[in-house]
């Protein structure tokens, strides 16, 4: 069965990721998420929606900007934005999780807080990343150059 | 018989819900939905059991006999080990 079909015939879907990009909200092997089949309605920012990207992979990252023909994307754990998803792409919006063994809806206080921290941040989260990627790319490369020498 | 490593078991409005989140996967399988009925045997599936005393619990549980709480027990445990969710 393709997701397409499971949510023609349940209209939700409880699943796992796999992965690290929605880290630190969902962790691959400890927590699930539901998915309620997207309506006509357009997504909001903040909505972690599952969608497809061509040409057959499933996605399930956040919505950090709504444009008139298509949405910005990022994962919670990402560094590049992903444009051009549009509300034909999109499935689904996550309603809820299991984290840790809890059931939280994506109503929930602490998760908006979250969500709006997360997507405030996000600018400063991604330069420090990619420094640290910079840095770590540069020891290996001083490594690799005293190795040889 | 016993449910695998890995599989999280979840309730949400009166349907339970088991995953294979142990294993990372390419194609969309490893889920079962279920009903309350349902939930209570993956409950049992927990731990190390038998069809024999997944039988027994069901008819001490809900008033059903022997052979209808078989026919149910089996179908689940049908649709787990089709998910690959049993040990």
């Amino acid at each position: 069965m393709k997701y397409e079909e499971y949510f023609e015939q349940y209209g939700d879907l409880t699943y796992c990721n796999v992965g690290t990009s929605m880290l630190p909200l969902i962790k691959q092997g400890r927590d699930l998420f539901t998915i309620t089949k997207k309506g006509e309605e357009r997504c909001k920012k903040y909505d972690v929606v599952l969608y497809r990207r061509p040409p057959g992979q499933y996605v399930l990252h956040r919505i950090i900007e709504v444009r008139r023909d298509d949405y910005v994307i990022l994962g919670d754990n990402c560094i590049n934005k992903e444009y051009g998803i549009t509300d034909d792409d999109i499935l689904g919006v996550m309603t809820g999780f299991m984290r840790k063994g809890k059931n939280y809806t994506c109503e929930n206080f602490g998760y908006k807080v979250y969500s709006w921290v997360w997507v405030m941040f996000a600018p400063v989260r991604i330069l420090a990343k990619r420094a640290i990627l910079w840095v770590k790319r540069h020891i290996k490369k001083m490594i690799g150059k005293k190795t040889n020498g | 018989m016993k449910l695998k490593e890995g599989v999280i078991v979840n309730e949400i409005d009166g349907q339970t819900f088991a995953v294979d989140a142990g294993s990372g996967r390419e194609r969309f399988n490893g889920l079962v939905r279920m009903n309350k009925t349902g939930g209570f045997i993956v409950g049992l599936l927990q731990n190390e059991t038998d069809m024999d005393s997944i039988v027994r619990a069901l008819t001490e549980k809900y008033d059903v006999t022997a052979e209808v709480a078989r026919v149910n027990a089996a179908k689940v445990i049908d649709a787990l080990a089709g998910a690959g969710l049993l040990e």
